[in-house]
């Protein structure tokens, strides 16, 4: 493997890292029920749930 | 009920940093796509490393915001053990994952640095070998919340370890000149100002701001679970509550 | 036991509806050690007394803590001296970690053991009912861990000295420096860890795998200086590693009196 073969792979492990992370966390917050808008704000339409 | 008007009607204004999660998201996009676009193509290669120097452009911004992180739960943990309040335990526990994360980052990305410069993946030299013990002590504090269930041990012990596991940054950061090992030597922050060419330096801010927002960003999503899991606490129990006195 | 949560009022009129304001969502502040405790630092130092002269008073009928362990230790030292070259030219530095590696899992041994036996016969909720603050109770278990350690250092580094066959010469001062710093900060992380850990599952086996990440910095200190000892060198050449383990032991003390009253609490 060449220089830019080892820079190739540390850019994409550090995306496929951090990209599946942050994928993960949305995931989890879809999970609960929580479109991002709605996490921040409380809830906007007078119900407790 | 005649009440529930009255409660919905309080507006939860959401604190501090989730307010600000969604320019920080697409901050952070803008700010990776600018660093990937830079690092990659803009920025001169260096001489003598060639290709594989534009890893230090990932490699050193996860190290700092991994530092970074791990400083916020040192913080977090302090504010929790003096005041108790649960909310500081929110914060630490949600830093720490991070911190966990971005150390992971650097140790992936090192090794693929380190191959084609260095000649080997990894040495036990001081800095590599003091790094590697941080990212398991952190390891051991997400292990150690994982075992204990009651919430008030868990956050009193994790805390512990939170602020004690802390003290392996500096040793991370000075060994490099108290000992002689393979870890390139501090460049950016000398005596005598940053030793290295103006648009490297300039492309390494650019990779410290981006990575910085992106930490703010995902801290930002896993404060604001940790609150919908609070909110979820707090309503169940007062609708719990106001079932009993129907 | 947590306490039982305290939620806001609702049994009389509907106009009296709880808020969930920030607080509330943010749920009750976890409980924290009672204010003021009666007994003041003269009694307190006294209960610290008792607790360690209970603990010596323990191992003069077993003498696990210094006999057992200390054998542990010094088959260490010796089984290192065979695995490792000794003679040869870093053989301070050889000698430095393999004292140690030594010191380390001896102490370990012998404190996660006595928390262990101290929570199995109900003596920690005997000792709790003292009226002295928790930081003394702290203070006389550290006391007699300490007291310990030494003991086995004491025998362990002469022992060291002829197998490795290292001089100390001009280098006694930083040595003596390194291990008393170096113990301080060792037996101080494991007491306070032992706590946490007889609380787990795993108990007293732990032990280990809290202390020695948290312990790496002391250790490279611990280990740096006392090498540099073992050359011969001065305090003054090395005050960045002695300076290193003051930092640390401060830290581990700062948290003890911060969160022992807190972790022995239940």
């Amino acid at each position: 493997m060449n220089g830019y073969g080892y820079l190739g792979a540390a850019y994409l492990a550090a995306a496929l890292l951090y990209g599946g992370y942050l994928l993960v966390l949305r995931r989890s917050e879809r999970a609960a029920n929580l479109p991002p808008r709605r996490a921040a704000s409380g809830t906007g339409d007078g119900r407790l749930r | 009920m005649a009440g529930t008007e009255t409660l919905a009607a309080k507006r939860f204004a959401p604190a501090g940093l989730l307010r600000w999660r969604r320019p920080l998201g697409l901050a952070a996009a803008a700010g990776m796509a600018a660093l990937a676009v830079t690092a990659l193509l803009l920025v001169a290669p260096d001489a003598v490393q060639g290709p594989p120097q534009r890893i230090f452009y990932i490699h050193v911004p996860s190290a700092w915001v991994g530092f970074l992180a791990l400083a916020v739960v040192f913080v977090a943990s302090v504010r929790y053990l003096v005041t108790g309040d649960p909310r500081h335990d929110d914060l630490a526990s949600a830093s720490a994952g991070l911190g966990v994360l971005f150390t992971t980052g650097v140790l992936l990305t090192g090794p693929l640095w380190a191959r084609p410069v260095w000649g080997a993946y990894w040495v036990w030299d001081p800095r590599l070998t003091s790094f590697f013990v941080l990212w398991l002590v952190y390891l051991s504090y997400l292990a150690l919340r994982r075992q204990v269930t009651d919430p008030v041990r868990r956050a009193r012990y994790s805390a512990v370890l939170g602020v004690l596991g802390f003290l392996d940054v500096p040793i991370v950061y000075m060994s490099v000149n108290w000992w002689r090992g393979m870890h390139p030597e501090q460049v950016v922050i000398t005596a005598d100002g940053p030793r290295m060419p103006a648009a490297m330096l300039a492309t390494l801010l650019l990779g410290l701001a981006a990575f910085t927002l992106f930490y703010l960003y995902l801290l930002a999503i896993r404060l604001g679970l940790a609150r919908a899991r609070r909110l979820a606490w707090a309503t169940d129990a007062t609708a719990a509550d106001m079932e009993g006195t129907r | 036991m947590t306490t039982p949560v305290t939620m806001p009022d609702v049994t009389t009129t509907p106009a009296r509806i709880p808020v969930l304001d920030q607080a509330t969502i943010a749920g009750p502040v976890h409980p924290r050690p009672g204010g003021r405790v009666p007994g003041g630092v003269r009694a307190g130092l006294r209960a610290a007394g008792l607790v360690a002269a209970k603990d010596l008073r323990l191992e003069s009928r077993t003498h696990d803590a210094v006999g057992t362990v200390g054998l542990f230790a010094l088959l260490i030292l010796v089984t290192a001296s065979f695995a490792l070259p000794t003679g040869g030219p870093d053989r301070a530095g050889i000698a430095a970690g393999t004292l140690w590696m030594a010191i380390l899992f001896a102490s370990l041994l012998g404190i996660g053991r006595t928390q262990a036996l101290e929570s199995e016969e109900g003596c920690l909720d005997a000792l709790l009912l003292a009226p002295v603050a928790r930081e003394y109770l702290f203070l006389g278990k550290l006391a007699a861990s300490l007291l310990f350690t030494v003991a086995v250092e004491m025998a362990l580094v002469p022992v060291l000295l002829l197998l490795m066959q290292v001089p100390v010469g001009s280098g006694l001062a930083l040595l003596l420096a390194a291990l008393g710093l170096g113990t301080l900060g060792l037996v101080g992380s494991g007491c306070l860890f032992a706590v946490i850990a007889v609380r787990t599952r795993m108990r007293q086996a732990l032990l280990p795998a809290l202390v020695m990440p948290v312990a790496v910095p002391l250790m490279i200190a611990s280990v740096q200086a006392t090498g540099a000892a073992l050359t011969g060198a001065t305090v003054g050449a090395n005050m960045h590693w002695l300076a290193l383990l003051v930092g640390f032991d401060a830290m581990v003390l700062l948290v003890a009196v911060l969160a022992f009253p807190q972790l022995v609490e239940e």
